[in-house]
């Protein structure tokens, strides 16, 4: 789907502004300096989101999953790697070795990562639109893409939308890459833009 | 036939009772509402002294954390997790002693309260997770000492296979110089003795290597029988004095003890004493001193090495007879074997060997101390079968 450049500007705009807000939490949480960068923005239909992921996922996928619901419904994703995942949480968590596998320590670990950075993003969104969006508990996966997919398709048969957001996330030196993905119903996506049309309207005046 | 509403109060009432993890909650006010059975016990708050109270007057270290802008979020809708690596606990409660930590390890969320699509307050769950803490520390620290050895075992190969190398270097160089020149007698003197010492030194090495075998394996055995220590001693020091000369350290000799006769495998006590004074030898700069000395107490002899070496550092003495270990500043190579073959040996003759030093550069010292008797064996067998 293509967006206007209007509707693009808007949307990475807002992205960067949950982004700083979820840096500094991070930052606060973990006391040392985050950094996260979104560099590129886009609108896909969901049969679409596989082959936008797969050149950076070869295997299985981390996600922190987040179902909302409320006039605005869908699902948000943080979606890594799993040795994107491992790092992260080592970088984040002070690890005093190098870990090659996530224990349920480090799953909890980055499943709060995740929420921060989705309640952010979604928490935006909520006041941009002047609606309440209610939050389910986030939940970590460790799957194919695949099988993520199926599980964000099933039981709707409405046409769905993927924002995907490429992001990076910069710790002492080093940077772990992933994507936020937040799915959402036509009609949600379509109040979504108009949302941000008039923002940015606003700004402008 | 219950209404609805009774069964979902039998409901609520029954996971006061049983749930296994602490429920706290609140209205929109932020009042505590609810107070379960787990956090009672837990916390030894009862209920009527919670109930009614605002949250962050019960939990002041709520606020003071800033963990009370997420009571807020929820009261929005959001719903937050709070992981035990970045926060170890929610609310302070006390923990068993032997877990080494003074707050009950928690994982936790916060979220809304939500009846009829609004929020009405506020849930936190607090979940236990003290013992899955302590065992995944437990893990790391094994996954450390199992690197750390790997390390060791890294390290051990590349110095053995350099050390076997060195002397086999001569050896070569030697032999291509008898090859050339056979007929030159002080060549072919010259030449035999380099290679026999050089052989002798790489033989040294090999039989290190496999007594850690041994050892490690549970195949060295002593063979024991009634000898004269002093004789053991004299006859040990006496084949190391060459090698002090040309250090020009001076070895004493020092024996007070009166008894003489003590159980041991001679060939493995002077073994013993090779390796304590060889080590000596290696850290006492030239003009320095070591003095060995025998002492007897009433059921077993103390065998003593002070030398005016490099010393040993608080840091490093746990560590000295640890197989393959070597102090990182050791400048004197080898293999890290010997005094790990001590303590096996001494400790095979029923004895135990300690280290002690004022601190670096001033000097160390070791004491054995071996029972007359030997070990304590069965029909006072003269083998013993060595520990793992």
């Amino acid at each position: 789907m293509l967006l206007s450049e209007k509707q693009s500007d808007a949307l990475a705009e807002l992205i960067n502004i949950a982004f700083a807000r979820t840096a500094s939490s991070l930052s606060e949480l973990s006391g040392h300096r985050v950094l996260l960068q979104a560099p590129g923005v886009e609108v896909v239909a969901i049969d679409e989101l596989p082959s936008a992921l797969r050149n950076f996922i070869k295997e299985e996928v981390v996600s922190v999953h987040q179902i909302f619901s409320g006039p605005v419904a869908g699902d948000a994703l943080l979606i890594l790697n799993h040795d994107g995942a491992i790092r992260l949480t080592d970088l984040l968590c002070e690890s005093r070795v190098a870990s090659n596998r996530l224990d349920t320590s480090a799953r909890e670990a980055l499943t709060e990562i995740g929420n921060i950075l989705l309640n952010s993003c979604l928490g935006v969104f909520g006041n941009l639109l002047h609606v309440q969006v209610s939050f389910a508990m986030p939940r970590l996966h460790l799957e194919s893409l695949d099988k993520l997919m199926r599980s964000i398709t099933i039981g709707t048969e409405e046409l769905r939308y993927a924002v995907v957001v490429s992001t990076a996330f910069h710790i002492k030196e080093s940077a772990v890459s992933g994507y936020l993905a937040i799915v959402l119903g036509v009609s949600s996506l379509d109040r979504l833009l108009k949302a941000i049309e008039n923002w940015e309207d606003e700004q402008r005046r | 036939m219950l209404k609805d509403s009774q069964f979902e109060s039998a409901i609520v009432r029954c996971l006061d009772e049983y749930a296994p993890r602490g429920y706290i909650t609140t209205d929109t006010s932020l009042i505590i509402r609810g107070w379960n059975r787990w956090l009672e016990n837990r916390a030894g708050l009862p209920t009527q002294q919670v109930i009614g109270r605002p949250l962050f007057e019960v939990f002041p270290e709520l606020a003071a954390r800033q963990l009370d802008r997420l009571y807020q979020d929820a009261l929005r809708g959001q719903v937050a997790v709070l992981a035990n690596r970045f926060h170890k606990y929610l609310i302070k409660l006390p923990v068993a002693p032997e877990y080494g930590v003074n707050e009950m390890q928690q994982s936790a969320f916060i979220g809304p309260l939500v009846h009829d699509g609004e929020v009405v307050g506020t849930i936190t769950s607090i979940d236990d997770v003290t013992d899955r803490v302590a065992h995944e520390n437990e893990l790391l620290v094994a996954r450390e000492d199992a690197d750390k050895a790997n390390d060791a075992k890294d390290r051990f190969i590349a110095m053995l296979a350099h050390d076997l190398r060195t002397p086999l270097t001569a050896v070569v160089g030697w032999a291509r110089v008898l090859h050339d020149r056979p007929a030159d007698v002080k060549i072919v003197q010259k030449g035999a003795e380099v290679i026999e010492r050089n052989v002798r030194v790489q033989l040294g090495l090999i039989e290190q290597v496999l007594d850690i075998s041994r050892i490690s394996s549970a195949k060295l055995e002593l063979e024991l029988e009634s000898i004269d220590v002093r004789e053991v001693l004299q006859t040990a020091l006496e084949s190391i004095e060459p090698i002090a000369q040309a250090k020009e350290i001076r070895v004493e000799l020092d024996m007070t003890s009166e008894q003489r006769m003590a159980s041991l495998d001679a060939k493995r006590f002077q073994q013993v004493i090779w390796n304590l004074v060889s080590n000596s030898l290696k850290f006492t700069p030239k003009g320095g001193a070591i003095r060995v000395s025998l002492k007897s107490a009433s059921d077993a002899f103390h065998m003593i090495v002070a030398d005016t070496g490099a010393g040993i550092t608080a840091e490093n003495l746990p560590h000295l007879f640890e197989p393959l270990w070597q102090a990182e500043e050791s400048k004197h190579g080898g293999l890290g074997l010997g005094l790990a073959i001590v303590r096996n040996l001494v400790e095979l003759h029923g004895g135990t060997v300690r280290a002690e030093s004022p601190g670096a550069g001033l000097g160390a010292v070791f004491t054995v101390r071996i029972p007359w008797a030997g070990p304590h064996t069965r029909n006072n067998s003269a083998i013993q079968k060595a520990r793992t």
